[in-house]
């Protein structure tokens, strides 16, 4: 997942939904210390960074990151910084485990009605918020409440919230959801971060603090430093923390969180690029993190309503004129698998059917573009049509520190579209004219971004004509499309709980999607970090954050 | 007596124009930077609410908190009469007063910037005055080097270098933060103070040159001073174009300041003014921008005071 800069400008990428969307994949934590739904990070030779040992209580730890948070509040903020810190503060009601099915948290059951309108949840009773007040149907429906209230001004959170209706108390430790349609993908969303409970005397106290009940609690906000957080000593409802504090510092330049891991300033470093990881493998002392968590893939978003690309032909030609094998593979020094869905597949309903479905053939490519009409070349070897060139824009914002594989990819796929007698222009440009020309002028044909989200319910995000950007104000269907169709296998996805349903309204959806050059997969969003070998216990949190509950340092 | 009586009024007049012109200056940066604020090109909407999907309850709500829709000459008077009472709006990222988002972190900024005052100053007047003066054409030409070499490096790859020895190889100095007090401030002053050092020793070096060829030093020789003596008559009088250069050496602090809190990671005005030019939080960016012109008129009222003082003849 792309977690850069800010929530207007993740690097070359729609703005917050990159960054932000990161947390939906939630987690769960041990209910009753039983099931836990953490899955060991053995993603690319990380077998030894699980449990070895004896735990030990106490110590600290230091975790370099490059982003700070805007506000510490998961129901307002949608940045990916936040959820990486709150993970470790805030319980959900569940947790949804390898399986992708949803497992016990602060609820220890749950029903849905047969309309997929109504979940109710039984809740333990042995939990308290940091603050002292108990968990309970009330604090979850005030919490429920005041995400869904306008002037939270939640960025994510509301909108995992989805077609919400209300909350009702039925007892203490019974609370009833309610939606106005059918909504499926409730218990992923209720997993995520955002949707954690806070407590709500903590909610008139503003970002600066954060109230959950976690195994951490939050000490400590040093802006432009550093957020401390220390461990719950009251924490019942599952092992409590060995780690008696835990430290996020913040370090913007991707040397210097290196340097300070690699001379044990520091204990884990996040969000290093792919260039970073030969570095970290080379270093005895330090073992590499590596996650592709489910969601949406980096995509090139086509324009399918204006310009040259609203001719299917003109985008399928675009489409295998890439050789996103060797594109991927070199920009993102071989870490990076190239993508075929515009879902990852550690997304629940990925269809890996799509897999050499659609392969570079520039022969086809160049047909295609015959056929469109685009068959004259001009002076600098462009097609032309009409002595017109056949120009692409691919409008990007400007950025302090760009996305190296991002920028290279960008560049690469510019050489090979030349090659078949396409120009595209790479625009890099303000942030204000930047939103005002993508979502309210729609003067673009490119658009590369990458959405998070654990649900395959992403797709509708990208793709349902309701998520079309209008007036000026930014929404995740950059491509335009309008298909009828699209739209009734998107609510079809979220009108089941059936997980095969799903996955085959869904397989509709991402097949059509690449049968018609909507948009292009490129790679498999993946999260680099380095840890120390003094660090234990370390699990991978699914949506692609170190979890830090069962950790220890040995020393 | 009436020719004192006659010059109270006119130095009256003069402390008010001298007031009056710097008011001006900042109603100009004023203007300047609400300008940027509205006539840029992008919705300021868009911008606070960063691009995710809104209501449009949310949507309106934020367009009222803003004041878009009003028409722009009222827009600029509310502006002003905001800034008077101390009001520079509110950070459309952080939700909270710029005042309050700057002035938090502003003391950590003035400490390191006055720290890399003082060493650069400091650094500068000890190389200048050991490499001024004949017979020392070799020192000179090894410290003009150095001075070239150091003034044309980025400051943030001089920080990285200094970081990656004197931190990550070394150990001597933490990497990060301003809580290790002392130690975590010296890498990042000695990073900031570098580039000015080496320009100010450029310039005193030259100057002292020129001083010490003056018909004054050779009657100060002639009487028999210590060349050390000398030397510091010399210094006053190259002391004096030094000061014109405080305004460029505040700049410099301020722009280095962007860069070396960054990579540092410590907490401050630059590393704020970082992060909302990212992010197009123009609010805290017109704050940073405000404050900045107010410093430079600050300082340069202060040189034009410290001028009178370094010179004598310019007092009458």
């Amino acid at each position: 997942m792309h977690l850069r800069s800010s929530r207007v400008l993740p690097s070359g990428a729609l703005a917050a939904l990159t960054v932000s969307a990161v947390a939906l994949a939630g987690c769960g934590g041990p209910a009753g210390g039983a099931a836990t739904a953490d899955t060991p990070l053995a993603d690319k030779g990380f077998s030894e960074l699980t449990a070895e040992g004896s735990p030990v209580d106490g110590g600290s730890l230091t975790y370099a990151t490059n982003q700070e948070p805007d506000c510490l509040d998961p129901h307002v903020s949608g940045l990916n910084a936040v959820a990486a810190i709150d993970r470790n503060v805030v319980d959900s009601l569940v947790s949804i485990g390898p399986d992708g099915t949803a497992r016990p948290w602060l609820a220890t059951s749950w029903t849905t009605s047969s309309d997929l309108r109504t979940y109710t949840f039984t809740l333990r009773d042995d939990v308290t918020f940091h603050d002292g007040a108990p968990l309970d149907a009330a604090a979850v429906k005030a919490n429920f409440d005041r995400i869904a209230a306008p002037e939270t001004e939640s960025h994510l959170a509301v909108t995992l919230l989805g077609p919400y209706e209300s909350t009702t108390v039925v007892d203490e430790k019974t609370v009833e959801v309610r939606f106005t349609q059918p909504y499926a993908p409730f218990l992923q969303a209720a997993s995520t971060t955002n949707l954690g409970l806070l407590s709500p005397a903590s909610f008139a106290k503003g970002c600066k603090q954060i109230v959950g009940s976690g195994p951490f609690a939050f000490e400590a906000w040093h802006a432009g430093q550093d957020v401390v957080l220390t461990r719950n000593t009251a924490y019942r409802h599952g092992d409590p923390a060995h780690l008696a504090e835990v430290t996020f510092r913040f370090l913007p330049d991707e040397s210097v969180r290196l340097g300070a891991l690699r001379s044990g300033q520091a204990d884990l470093a996040y969000n290093l690029s792919p260039i970073s990881v030969r570095t970290v493998e080379a270093d005895t002392s330090l073992s590499l993190l590596a996650a592709s968590p489910p969601g949406g893939v980096f995509s090139l978003y086509l324009n399918n309503a204006s310009g040259p690309l609203s001719d299917e032909r003109v985008r399928v030609a675009v489409q295998r004129a890439l050789d996103l094998d060797t594109i991927v593979a070199s920009a993102s020094a071989n870490q990076y698998d190239r993508a075929w869905s515009p879902i990852s597949p550690a997304t629940p309903g990925y269809d890996a059917s799509l897999e050499d479905s659609w392969p570079h053939d520039t022969k086809l490519a160049g047909e295609k573009l015959d056929a469109a009409g685009w068959r004259d070349r001009d002076a600098d070897g462009y097609r032309t049509k009409d002595s017109e060139r056949l120009r692409l824009v691919w409008l990007s914002p400007a950025v302090e520190s760009p996305n190296q594989v991002q920028a290279a990819i960008a560049q690469l796929i510019q050489a090979s579209l030349k090659e078949i007698g396409i120009e595209l222009v790479l625009d890099s440009v303000p942030v204000g004219t930047y939103l005002d020309r993508a979502y309210r002028a729609f003067d673009y044909d490119v658009f590369g971004s990458a959405y998070g989200g654990g649900d395959p319910d992403v797709l509708r995000l990208e793709f349902s004509s309701a998520n079309r950007p209008k007036d000026g104000t930014p929404d995740g269907n950059v491509t335009l499309l309008a298909e009828p169709e699209v739209d009734r296998w998107l609510d079809e996805g979220v009108a089941t709980a059936d997980p095969e349903a799903r996955a085959e309204a869904y397989a509709k959806v991402q097949k059509y999607v690449t049968d018609h050059a909507v948009a292009i997969p490129v790679y498999v969003p993946t999260t680099i970090g380095a840890v120390s070998a003094k660090v234990r216990g370390l699990t991978w949190d699914p949506s692609g954050f170190p979890r830090l509950h069962g950790a220890w340092v040995v020393t | 007596v009436t020719e004192l009586a006659a010059r109270a009024p006119r130095r009256g007049w003069r402390v008010l124009r001298f007031f009056a012109s710097r008011a001006l200056v900042l109603l100009g940066a004023a203007t300047v930077a609400f300008l940027a604020l509205h006539l840029l090109p992008g919705d300021p909407v868009a911008a606070t609410l960063g691009a995710l999907p809104s209501t449009p309850e949310i949507v309106a709500r934020v367009r009222a908190e803003l004041g878009v829709g009003q028409p722009i000459p009222q827009q600029y008077v509310e502006f002003l009469l905001r800034l008077v009472t101390g009001d520079l709006g509110t950070s459309y990222q952080l939700d909270r007063p710029v005042t309050e988002v700057v002035g938090e972190q502003l003391s950590s900024t003035l400490v390191l910037a006055a720290t890399a005052a003082v060493l650069g100053f400091a650094l500068a007047l000890a190389v200048a005055l050991a490499t001024t003066g004949r017979r020392r054409r070799g020192r000179r030409f090894f410290a003009s080097a150095v001075e070239l070499t150091v003034v044309s490096t980025p400051s943030f790859w001089l920080g990285i270098l200094l970081l990656t020895a004197f931190s990550f190889r070394l150990r001597i100095f933490p990497v990060v933060g301003d809580e290790g007090g002392v130690p975590s401030l010296v890498l990042p002053a000695v990073t900031l103070a570098l580039p000015i050092a080496a320009v100010l020793a450029q310039v005193l070096r030259g100057e002292l040159d020129h001083a010490l060829t003056q018909p004054f030093a050779l009657t100060a020789r002639a009487h028999g001073l210590t060349e050390r003596a000398v030397r510091r008559l010399a210094l006053r009088h190259a002391l004096l174009p030094v000061t014109t250069l405080a305004g460029w050496i505040v700049g410099s602090l301020m722009s280095g300041a962007v860069l070396v809190e960054t990579i540092f990671g410590r907490p401050g005005v630059g590393r704020v003014t970082a992060q909302a030019v990212t992010n197009g939080d123009l609010p805290v960016v017109v704050g940073v921008v405000l404050l900045s012109a107010l410093l430079f008129v600050a300082l340069s009222a202060l040189v034009e005071v410290l001028y009178l003082v370094i010179d004598p003849r310019l007092r009458s």
